[in-house]
């Protein structure tokens, strides 16, 4: 029987849109009673189109945003309501892969002070220890220890999400959510960084939850997948299951849009 | 290293860009050697060498390049110094609006809401009142002097930076750098300050170059009005001030100070220019 | 029958680090009434290769070298302003962004109203009011009257992107190119447009140029593929051909990397372009 990492109940996130002084705001229901697990090791992915919710539903567990209402429950504790301390250590188990390499690593920084700095904040290591740890961390995802000096700009896409990659894994976390990880990257560095997920999940044991809207992908990775649809999940099924027997209306329009190649 | 190696080229391909750099160079290292450069002291006087023209004039002697002013002063030499008073407030001045406007603007941006709202509205306020009048306010309260004219210059520059500050750290405070950031557990201190703030320097470095100019103009002006910089200071709008009433019988008094004061703004300027080329689109990732 | 030939076409950009060969001497056909996809990934030249045949390129790039016979006339001959006559008439373009490509100043009816004024001077005003809400609805736009007067900040994504193909078919182009059309719409916003563009080449016997990295898309759409690589064409087919019997390294590395669900082993190691290899040594897959 698989740990249970997250327990995630009724979850909640509305916005309320000011039309202005006369006018009663508008409330846009970006996850509207979402309710799922995610057990330890798998690869959860949430799928969805614009506006479905999943990215917010990724915020929502890594406290980006606090939700209107509902529960997240870490290793049953209720997350919504930690304090500093506790935030802290949250913060070390759980981190993210951005979507878009090139605006999710500080421009002005060196490498190496950006994975390292996870480390900085969190832990009383030395900035020996920690320089030894990133170097350690950069080989594992595939890159040169030279690049510790360089600066961002100086990196192709998919060398810049390795290093998003590596600052995530810095503080050895048990889960990390992997935002769009490959959509901005061209086809076969996309198939690169994927297989080094895949690889680095069996190492550290790591929990990943995807999001993306790409389905060939998340096939290929998942083992569960979450399926929205404007705020509140339509189906939630093995990856099996869900290719073979799809349920949902919406399901099926998403599936038989795919373009895929049928050799 | 290899970014200023990158930023040195590309900087050197506005012609005009360079020479300004050279010149702020030169007027810098006037300043600095003016003692050595500068014939005589500014200060001493010698009443029977008066309102001596310049050099190549049939009247000129060599031992006074520009001439004299009318207590006999070397007008080169006050010149030189001059270099001084003209950096010393630009640089001062710059530093008191930039810091000022600095923070404001990285505290309204960074927190938004009301905060952004008060802040705005104070520097909305100041820039409502035209900078010449809050200048002489501020000089007739702290009484009329060189310190008082940097003061009254560096305020009034506030909004300027602040609007610029505010601007740059809105764009950047969404980005998702700053969001990886805030996940690690990074404080509100540290995220203005250590992480989005280095990525809003261009549009400052500019502004500040630019402003330099501006308050080495803006200081000439209130020492002319007999606001800024008391006689005998050699401070060049003063220079220009004192000698109005002999701008028939003595015009080199006025033309060379005159003179000073465009080719530092100018190539405060063109540097600025320069500046702004290569700083804005270029470094900026991708 | 062949409406573009492409001949030896060079297109290269200059700057202090050097020269970049985007698009280094390569030929292919469009034919009439046929799809073309152009396939590869970022830097290799595909997009470029668009731009220079409709004449697009600016400083710092420059069109050195071949030919692009369209109906028999070579366009990188012609006159700036005989070229502006071919654009949007003979020839039109559609883009990536559809919220960058439509002016968010003018209503939607307005622009593709200014194609009509440009190439079909002989229209007068009513006439050409009835052809855009024609070619809205050709384009699948509900309530083409009413939208006539919606501003493009109103319409979605995939509403934007059939404005576009809107604009670009009102002159009734005979040949119409996309670059990456589909790549920043939702899945099955991308299907529905995808449909569209069948549906218009059927109707209208427009020719297609498609610009893509999705292969997927271009199983799709395509019925000739031309495979391009760092500025050079690796491999040329007929979309039955290239799918059925891949043959350069490259194309084949490509579709390996890509997972296709019930095909490629879940969790597998998926296949890579390996950036060591240059996929140049090897001979050209010309078919």
């Amino acid at each position: 029987m698989s740990k249970i990492v997250y327990e995630i109940k009724n979850l909640k996130k509305h916005y309320e849109i000011n039309l202005g002084l006369f006018k009663k705001p508008k409330i846009i229901k970006a996850v509207d009673g979402v309710s799922f697990d995610v057990k330890k090791g798998e690869v959860l992915s949430i799928v969805g189109e614009s506006g479905c919710g999943k990215s917010t539903t990724a915020k929502l567990i890594l406290k980006i945003e606090e939700p209107t209402s509902g529960q997240i429950l870490f290793e049953g504790e209720d997350i919504t309501k930690l304090q500093h301390h506790e935030l802290s250590e949250y913060r070390k188990k759980v981190q993210i892969i951005f979507q878009d390499p090139y605006s999710s690593l500080n421009p002005r920084w060196k490498v190496g002070s950006i994975i390292g700095e996870p480390l900085k904040l969190n832990t009383d290591m030395s900035d020996k220890e920690i320089k030894e740890r990133v170097l350690y961390l950069m080989e594992k995802v595939g890159m040169h220890p030279d690049w510790f000096e360089r600066y961002p700009h100086q990196f192709s896409g998919g060398q810049r999400q390795r290093i998003g990659i590596a600052r995530a894994l810095a503080l050895n976390p048990e889960v990390i959510v992997c935002d769009e990880p490959v959509s901005a990257l061209d086809v076969s560095i996309q198939a690169q960084v994927l297989n080094l997920l895949l690889d680095l999940q069996e190492e550290f044991n790591l929990t990943y939850i995807f999001i993306s809207h790409d389905l060939s992908v998340v096939e290929h990775i998942s083992d569960r997948i979450v399926v929205m649809y404007y705020g509140d999940i339509v189906e939630l099924k093995s990856v099996e299951d869900l290719f073979n027997n799809p349920e949902a209306d919406y399901t099926k329009k998403l599936l038989s849009a795919i373009p895929t190649i049928k050799e | 290293m290899e970014r200023l190696l990158e930023f040195i080229k590309q900087y050197k391909r506005n012609r005009a860009a360079v020479v300004g750099f050279i010149v702020v160079v030169l007027l810098i290292s006037t300043a600095i050697f003016a003692p050595i450069v500068a014939p005589y002291s500014p200060d001493i006087q010698n009443l029977a060498d008066r309102l001596i023209p310049p050099m190549w004039d049939a009247k000129g002697v060599s031992s006074h390049v520009l001439g004299t002013d009318d207590f006999g002063r070397d007008l080169f030499s006050r010149i030189i110094f001059g270099s001084r008073i003209s950096l010393m407030v630009g640089a001062i001045s710059v530093g008191v609006s930039l810091s000022f406007g600095l923070v404001m603007g990285i505290v309204a941006a960074y927190f938004g809401g009301k905060t952004d709202l008060f802040i705005m509205r104070i520097v909305d306020i100041m820039l409502s009142i035209p900078a010449i009048l809050l200048a002489i306010v501020i000089v007739s309260i702290l009484g009329p002097s060189l310190f008082s004219a940097m003061t009254a210059i560096g305020i009034v520059g506030i909004p300027t930076y602040a609007r610029i500050v505010r601007a740059s750290v809105l764009a950047e405070r969404e980005k998702e750098y700053v969001i990886a950031s805030r996940i690690n557990g990074s404080s509100n201190f540290r995220l203005m300050f250590v992480v989005i703030l280095p990525n809003c320097a261009s549009p400052i470095i500019v502004q500040a170059t630019m402003g330099f100019a501006s308050a080495v103009l803006e200081a000439a002006g209130l020492s002319f009005l007999g606001l800024g910089a008391q006689p005998p200071t050699p401070e060049w709008g003063a220079m220009l001030s004192d000698s109005l009433q002999f701008i028939t019988t003595a015009p080199w008094m006025i033309f060379y100070p005159g003179v000073a004061i465009f080719l530092t703004v100018l190539s405060f300027n063109l540097m600025g220019d320069g500046l702004m080329d290569v700083l804005d689109p270029k470094l900026k990732d991708k | 029958m062949n409406l573009l030939e492409i001949k030896n076409l060079k297109t290269y950009f200059y700057s202090d680090a050097g020269v970049n060969k985007a698009v280094n001497d390569i030929s292919f056909e469009i034919p009439k009434g046929k799809t073309v996809c152009i396939v590869g990934e970022s830097g290799s030249g595909k997009s470029i290769t668009s731009l220079s045949i409709m004449r697009l390129i600016d400083h710092p790039g420059e069109i050195v070298g071949g030919e692009v016979i369209f109906e028999g006339t070579d366009l990188l001959k012609l006159s700036d302003k005989e070229m502006r006559k071919v654009r949007g008439r003979d020839i039109s373009m559609i883009f990536q962004e559809p919220m960058t490509s439509l002016n968010p100043s003018y209503t939607v009816g307005y622009q593709i109203d200014e194609a009509l004024r440009l190439h079909q001077k002989q229209l007068n005003k009513k006439q050409r009011f009835e052809k855009v809400v024609e070619s809205l609805e050709l384009v699948g736009i509900h309530n083409p009257r009413e939208k006539y007067r919606e501003y493009p900040f109103k319409l979605s994504g995939g509403q934007r992107q059939r404005v576009m193909i809107a604009i670009a078919m009102a002159c009734e182009p005979k040949m119409l190119i996309a670059d990456e059309p589909t790549t920043a719409l939702d899945v099955t916003i991308q299907a529905q447009v995808l449909d569209l563009m069948n549906e218009l080449q059927k109707k209208k016997g427009t020719s297609i140029l498609f610009i893509t990295h999705d292969l997927g898309v271009v199983y799709q759409i395509a019925d000739e593929v031309v495979v391009m690589y760092k500025g050079h064409i690796v491999e040329k087919a007929s979309a039955k051909e290239l799918f059925a019997d891949p043959r350069h390294p490259y194309t084949k590395a490509l579709l390996h990397s890509i997972p296709v669900p019930g095909v490629t082993p879940r969790k597998s190691k998926l296949d890579t372009v390996d950036e060591n290899v240059d996929y140049l040594s090897f001979p050209k897959e010309i078919r």
